[in-house]
């Protein structure tokens, strides 16, 4: 019984340390998460310039074009314009399911993916912050070219006019391809948003470098949108 | 008086038609709203797990609110999948409490769904808690029918991502090797030598290892005896 007070005195001395310690980082994370939120992406261009592909979302509509000063560059109209808003209201922001290229036989499922991590099934990867299905902006889809998880194996068939499905919830949004062709892996320019509704594919292609793992090309297929939606 | 029941009886198919005309959108006025809410998830666990994948809830939008959620994604890499049924229950914006009220469906490796109420409060812009643990979303959280459709949440704390490369979508030449890619290992050629001298090693130490236990040594001096 005398040590009780004891016990007492040190189970609320604890409990008031957590308490200040919980309220100390979610301070912390909170002054963190307003300077440098976490749910952005950047692209680092080749020639170092920094071009948002997940705007953070103001906590009100926007009155103006805030944000940084638009930087024009050539070749590509996403960059330098504003990245289009995530929170921008819209009855059809739904995910993509499934890709599907008919005249090579391809129909595949999508998932979520940030770049980093792949499907590790036969599946393909949504870039987390490219746009929705039939939405404006670029909307980036990255498949394997090899190994047990090879999807866009014959990527590398696909011609200009050829057409490409992307299947939601809602129906099904035709794409028909622009162009084919090859990049640097550093040439990340081509996951910038656009004004347009774009769909970029990814996947390797060139010469296989054993020493860094990985091939020293991507392949990338440009197409727009033809339909906007054709229900199921 | 046949000419006054004429007229009424003009007036009345009138009024039916434009009431016929009216009832949509009456009913329209007073139906419950129905929205399609988004959430991309990218969430890596203090154990290393990493879940990525879409939330697709459609929403009922009343007091309280019913949703059916459904994830679709991958958890670490894999397939995962799960739908359930929830009511929302929304303070204001930045304020609800949801309890799952149905899992029809739960396809989540390692992923238990124990916990079957959640309080979501925002704490600061760009921040929310979900049962006290952090959560990074873009921007604020909206109560149903407020417009806001789509969000974004993951780990708070790690800043805005970089990409500076193309995403690797190969594995060389050597993918005829896929079973090893497919258990995480490497599947270049040397790799495989090695792994195929380590198992013969191993089995060459389990085989000795056998032969020297003692029960062993008692059979063989049995059968001499």
């Amino acid at each position: 019984m005398r040590a009780l007070p004891r016990v007492l005195l040190v189970a609320g001395t604890l409990a008031v340390l957590l308490a200040a310690g919980y309220g100390a980082g979610l301070g912390y994370l909170s002054w963190r998460e307003s300077r440098a939120p976490s749910t952005g992406a950047v692209l680092v261009l080749k020639d170092g310039r920094r071009v948002p592909l997940i705007q953070p979302a103001p906590p009100v509509a926007p009155t103006s074009a805030a944000g940084a000063t638009p930087v024009p560059a050539p070749g590509r109209a996403g960059i330098g314009a504003p990245a289009p808003t995530s929170d921008q209201p819209s009855a059809a922001a739904l995910p993509p399911l499934r890709v599907r290229v008919p005249r090579l036989g391809l129909d595949w499922p999508v998932v979520l993916s940030d770049g980093q991590h792949l499907p590790r099934f036969k599946g393909v990867g949504w870039l987390l912050g490219s746009a929705y299905p039939g939405q404006a902006g670029n909307l980036v889809l990255l498949g394997h070219l090899d190994g047990p998880y090879a999807t866009f194996g014959r990527l590398h068939e696909l011609g200009a006019n050829d057409t490409v499905a992307v299947v939601t919830e809602a129906g099904v949004r035709a794409y028909r391809v622009r162009t084919v062709f090859q990049a640097t892996p550093d040439d990340v320019a081509v996951l910038a948003p656009t004004d347009q509704a774009t769909l970029t594919i990814i996947t390797c292609s060139g010469r296989w470098d054993p020493r860094v793992r990985m091939y020293d090309h991507r392949l990338i297929v440009i197409a727009d949108l033809v339909t906007s939606v054709t229900v199921r | 008086m046949k000419h006054l029941t004429i007229k009424r009886a003009a007036l009345w198919l009138c009024a039916s038609l434009l009431a016929l005309t009216l009832l949509p959108l009456a009913a329209q006025a007073t139906g419950l709203q129905r929205e399609t809410v988004t959430i991309l998830v990218d969430f890596t666990t203090p154990t290393g797990t990493t879940i990525l994948g879409t939330i697709v809830g459609h929403r009922i939008v009343d007091v309280p609110t019913t949703t059916e959620y459904t994830f679709t994604g991958t958890v670490n890499g894999l397939p995962a999948h799960a739908s359930a049924t929830v009511t929302e229950r929304w303070a204001d914006d930045g304020h609800a409490q949801i309890e799952v009220t149905a899992l029809p469906d739960w396809q989540i490796p390692g992923v238990d769904p124990t916990v079957r109420q959640f309080s979501v409060v925002q704490i600061a812009k760009n921040l929310i808690t979900v049962n006290g643990l952090p959560v990074a979303i873009d921007g604020n959280l909206q109560a149903p029918g407020g417009g806001r459709t789509t969000y974004i949440a993951t780990n708070p704390g790690r800043g805005p991502l970089e990409i500076l490369a193309l995403p690797n979508t190969g594995v060389g030449p050597a993918a005829a090797l896929g079973s090893l890619e497919l258990v995480g290992l490497p599947g270049t050629p040397t790799d495989l030598i090695a792994l195929v001298l380590a198992g013969v090693l191993a089995g060459i130490s389990g085989l000795l290892a056998w032969t020297a236990r003692p029960w062993r040594k008692a059979a063989v001096h049995a059968d001499r005896i």
